[in-house]
């Protein structure tokens, strides 16, 4: 009987103390996941002006040189830490007779270092105008460029070349 | 020593039939999982990205069973790796179903890292089950370097009464 009653005992304390364990509280949770990708956009306003070049005012002379700003280049990158990005520029085939040159402003904070005016001087060859990007998004920024006449050739209309800009990465 | 015995006898029953009803628990089902890329801009290159993202309005679903009197649930978040920008918010879309009654937590609390209230409610040994809740993150820009960022929110359910 005795043996019986310590057990009976035993049971109560064990069942007091399980209550006692889990009266209290329960938890639980979720998780938040957030992939943030990496992003990397640009776009021009759309095409310059027509560059016309016109006579000198001095026989003898070389005509002068024409630009065109009224365009302007946007962008948005983000980059992993240590990491940045530049706009590069190309054009597909050189104009006769003149050397086209462009100039991308300088961008403000993490937009970048501006190379300041750069000339196409070979075709299809890629050439760094904005370096040093971090994570910013840029906008109306503005884009000059400049015909610069180098020899006389014969006349010629509408001729249109195409100037490739692209956000690229820094290596 | 008998009546002892038959006191003991009485109260073990009680006693576990009452552990039943106090061992109170939650469970909390669903995650919520967000990409952000190029197509979240406000207005294409050149914009920033939209600020604020909001889940679906049952991202998580709670049930909380087996009450004793009042009850309340408290919340936090721990960091796995999160951002210092993102500000994440909590709130209840539904009271869900059940007995006894729910209150508080139907408008948007930034979830911190210390246990901070969320709703509470009351149900004698009785259960109320699917709790909707909803996610909102705040803080998001073109600052926040590229990788995948995450937290655990912790949800506790306590008796009391």
């Amino acid at each position: 009987m005795k043996i019986l009653a310590k057990l009976l005992l035993f049971a109560v304390l064990f069942f007091s103390l399980v209550q006692v364990v889990l009266a209290e509280t329960d938890t639980k949770y979720q998780t938040v996941s957030i992939t943030f990708s990496e992003i990397a956009e640009l776009a021009v306003s759309g095409d310059p002006g027509l560059l016309t070049i016109e006579a000198p005012l001095v026989p003898g002379d070389l005509p002068e040189d024409e630009s065109d700003a009224s365009t302007h280049m946007d962008w948005t990158s983000n980059v992993a830490v240590g990491q940045t990005r530049k706009v590069t520029g190309q054009i597909d085939v050189l104009f006769s007779g003149i050397d086209l040159h462009a100039t991308v402003a300088a961008p403000t904070g993490a937009g970048g270092t501006s190379a300041g005016e750069k000339e196409f001087t070979a075709a299809t060859t890629d050439y760094d105008f904005v370096t040093t990007i971090g994570n910013c998004n840029i906008s109306a920024n503005t884009i000059t460029y400049r015909a610069e006449v180098t020899a006389m050739v014969a006349p010629y209309t509408n001729t249109q070349q195409t100037v490739t800009w692209t956000l690229t990465d820094d290596v | 020593m008998r009546k002892g015995i038959r006191l003991l006898l009485l109260a073990l029953p009680l006693l576990c039939c009452g552990g039943v009803c106090w061992a109170i628990t939650i469970t909390v089902t669903g995650n919520w999982a967000e990409t952000i890329d190029a197509s979240d801009l406000q207005a294409g290159a050149g914009s920033d990205l939209i600020s604020t993202y909001e889940s679906a309005s049952n991202v998580g679903i709670v049930d909380i069973s087996s009450t004793a009197g009042n009850w309340a649930l408290v919340i936090k978040k721990t960091d796995t790796n999160w951002h210092g920008n993102f500000h994440l918010y909590v709130k209840r879309t539904s009271d869900g179903s059940g007995s006894g009654t729910i209150s508080g937590g139907t408008a948007y609390q930034e979830i911190t890292d210390t246990d901070q209230p969320f709703f509470r409610g009351s149900s004698d040994c009785f259960d109320r089950s699917n709790i909707n809740l909803q996610l909102k993150l705040e803080g998001v820009s073109i600052q926040v370097p590229p990788g995948t960022y995450t937290t655990k929110i912790y949800y506790t359910v306590s008796d009391s009464s």
